[in-house]
């Protein structure tokens, strides 16, 4: 089935557990387990009719998700507008104009991927997480954490380029430059977890919750070491403990029994 | 004996919605035991093929007919079980009205015919 296109972790499952209850009545009565799976592959339907018929209901639109990637690339265009206006000022080059368009673009999709993810424990608690709803979000959560890692990649790469052309050292350690190596690591590992747990859904939405804390401490933490944050100063104001709180609290509350079922 | 020729397929797939909320309004079930219920109950005429009843599952399910949990069982797999919400008893009141008036008018028509 999976060969046949069919991605989804929960439908699998569940079309693998009706071919198990075939193929064990077939079995019951007689059948040979060879005939018995013959049987119930053949009863099941083929792999590109089931495909069609669950790409009618996956091709739906899902609005949050539509309007979450609409406001990401909003941001990313507001922030990148108002560096370009540094840049015509002569304040800045694009280099690092480049660099910070893409680090700020990078984290924002890190937290879009988190706020997905939250999105979707938050629908599940209400009962109200519908197919579509499960299939857009888990496929938003895993497309925007892998959009944050290479973003914040990239921006950390530009950032040193920058800073070996106008400093002379490529990595100076400062707090803001370990706390983008931090989060863009993190990242990346939260990216590659989700591939290799592709059939755990709890643990890829629980990764990209981390992300959102391993963001806000990378992003605005740093500014707590510092004694010139500049807009990194939100780490000494209450939002971010806030933000890293609830998100904690997030993470604990997906542990309990009411999510057993997002492990599909 | 009469014997009641193959039902099109296109007939079996607008009554499938029908069939599954009137079944899960007898409690909740999953997939496997659906198909064999209208099966049985339809002496293996109407014939599902297997795999298509999940889309309309999740259909239904997308539209907050139903809601559908997974079950652990005693061999350590799971099963998804699926349970009728008020919306899906709306809709089953809605299709059950509609389907009984289509059966009367053929009922009549029929009666006619056959008086």
């Amino acid at each position: 089935m999976a060969a046949g296109g069919i991605k989804t972790p929960a439908v699998l499952d569940e079309l693998e557990s009706h071919l198990l209850e075939e193929i064990r009545e077939r079995m019951a009565a007689g059948d040979a387990q060879a005939d018995a799976f013959e049987f119930a592959t053949g009863r099941i339907g083929t792999p590109v009719s089931l495909r069609a018929e669950f790409n009618k209901i996956s091709g739906t639109t899902f609005l949050p998700v539509v309007a979450g990637a609409g406001l990401w690339a909003g941001l990313t265009l507001l922030a990148a507008g108002l560096m370009l206006g540094r840049v015509f000022d002569g304040k800045t080059d694009m280099l690092l104009f480049a660099h910070a368009v893409t680090l700020t673009a990078g984290y924002l999709a890190a937290f879009l991927s988190g706020g997905f993810a939250a999105y979707h424990f938050g629908l599940q608690w209400f009962e109200k997480l519908s197919p579509t709803a499960q299939d857009a979000l888990q496929r938003a959560t895993l497309q925007f954490s892998g959009i944050s890692a290479a973003l914040t990649i990239t921006g950390l790469v530009l950032g040193m380029v920058w800073s070996g052309q106008n400093r002379g050292v490529y990595w100076t350690g400062s707090a803001r430059e370990v706390g983008t190596l931090i989060a863009s690591i993190w990242f990346l590992g939260t990216w590659a977890i989700q591939q290799f747990r592709r059939k755990d859904v709890r643990v890829q939405l629980l990764a990209s919750i981390c992300g959102n804390v391993a963001g806000a401490l990378g992003w605005f933490g740093a500014g707590i070491f510092q004694a010139d944050p500049g807009l990194h100063r939100l780490a000494h104001y209450w939002p971010l403990q806030v933000f890293i709180g609830a998100h904690l609290l997030l993470f604990a509350v997906a542990f309990s029994h009411r999510f057993e079922a997002a492990k599909s | 004996m009469h014997s009641v020729p193959m039902i099109p397929k296109e007939l079996v797939a607008a009554s499938a919605e029908a069939l599954i909320l009137s079944l899960l309004s007898k409690g909740e079930s999953y997939g496997y035991a659906i198909i064999q219920e209208v099966r049985a109950r339809s002496d293996d005429h109407l014939k599902w093929t297997d795999g298509m009843l999940y889309p309309v599952l999740h259909r239904m399910e997308n539209h907050g007919w139903i809601k559908s949990r997974w079950v652990k069982m005693e061999n350590g797999r799971k099963r998804k079980y699926y349970s009728l919400k008020k919306d899906g008893k709306d809709a089953l009141d809605e299709q059950r009205a509609q389907w009984l008036k289509v059966h009367g008018v053929l009922s009549q028509l029929w009666g006619e015919q056959y008086a």
